[in-house]
């Protein structure tokens, strides 16, 4: 799911528990959040993801919730994509 | 704050933290120098590091005027090493352009943007007859762009290969971030700050 998938990389990047990083967490609020927290969350997403997000991305990101709202959107994108070239082969 | 403060003199706040005040440009030239030499001062910035002499360092600010042109370092209460400096520019018709560099590692991620940050849109709005005050991070600056989602500046856009950046030697896109008086004051309100 792709919510606690989210508070995981933050718990990961931040250094914490992930009972320490609740779903509605957002920037500024969950502790370790902060402008360096923010580095961190972003890098580790680009990592996670193994490319460079986009601007209208990198802006998105204010919350655990818009995290997992791209890791979905991700993982949609990619299951799409390995289904059509199955289909095609 | 500086509630009293007129057009021309020097600026002084305070937060519970730190003193943050007007500084000479050959001060801020001077003890700032030593961070020309950190790549990840000054690339985002799309300055190189370590390519500075002090006189090109100095050459590079601007004087300030402390009427239109604004320089402020930061020095963290009952310390005389400076941490920081932030610039800002007042247009005719009250909009300020913000600029903020920590080139003290050992206060990066410790909230000094946010708390200093804070007490200079306060005196922008408060004291100075202020309207919007305005920034322009690389979208690759995320610990700058934290600074303003956090206080509150809205994105208002992306200005497209605007800038550089020396250490992927690649243009570097930025965003426009801005905050209007009315809103400040509202978020200032809710905080129970004013």
């Amino acid at each position: 799911m792709s919510t606690d998938e989210a508070r995981l990389l933050v718990a990961e990047v931040l250094e914490m528990s992930v009972d320490e990083i609740a779903p509605d967490g957002a920037l500024g609020v969950v502790a370790g959040w902060d402008s360096l927290g923010h580095m961190r969350i972003v890098l580790g997403l680009e990592a996670r993801l193994n490319r460079t997000l986009t601007p209208d991305e990198i802006i998105s990101l204010k919350s655990v919730a818009d995290i997992a709202a791209l890791l979905a959107w991700h993982d949609g994108r990619a299951a799409s994509t390995q289904q059509a070239s199955m289909v095609s082969a | 704050m500086t509630k009293s403060w007129k057009p021309g003199q020097p600026v002084i706040l305070e937060t519970p933290r730190f003193v943050v005040r007007s500084i000479s440009r050959l001060q801020v030239a001077w003890h700032s120098y030593p961070w020309t030499f950190d790549p990840e001062v000054m690339h985002p910035f799309g300055f190189k590091a370590g390519t500075w002499t002090r006189r090109t360092w100095y050459r590079r600010f601007r004087k300030p005027n402390n009427k239109r042109k604004f320089c402020l370092g930061i020095w963290p209460k009952g310390q005389s090493k400076l941490i920081g400096y932030e610039n800002f520019d007042l247009s005719p018709h009250g909009v300020a352009a913000l600029s903020v560099l920590i080139g003290d590692r050992e206060w990066w991620g410790k909230g000094v943007v946010q708390e200093t940050r804070g007490a200079i849109i306060d005196f922008l709005f408060g004291t100075a007859g202020c309207v919007r005050v305005w920034g322009t991070p690389s979208v690759r600056n995320f610990p700058s762009i934290f600074n303003y989602q956090n206080l509150g500046f809205t994105c208002e856009g992306t200005l497209r290969h605007h800038g550089y950046d020396p250490g992927t030697q690649e243009r570097r896109d930025f965003f426009v971030f801005a905050m209007l008086r009315d809103e400040w004051l509202e978020k200032r309100k809710q905080q129970g700050t004013v």
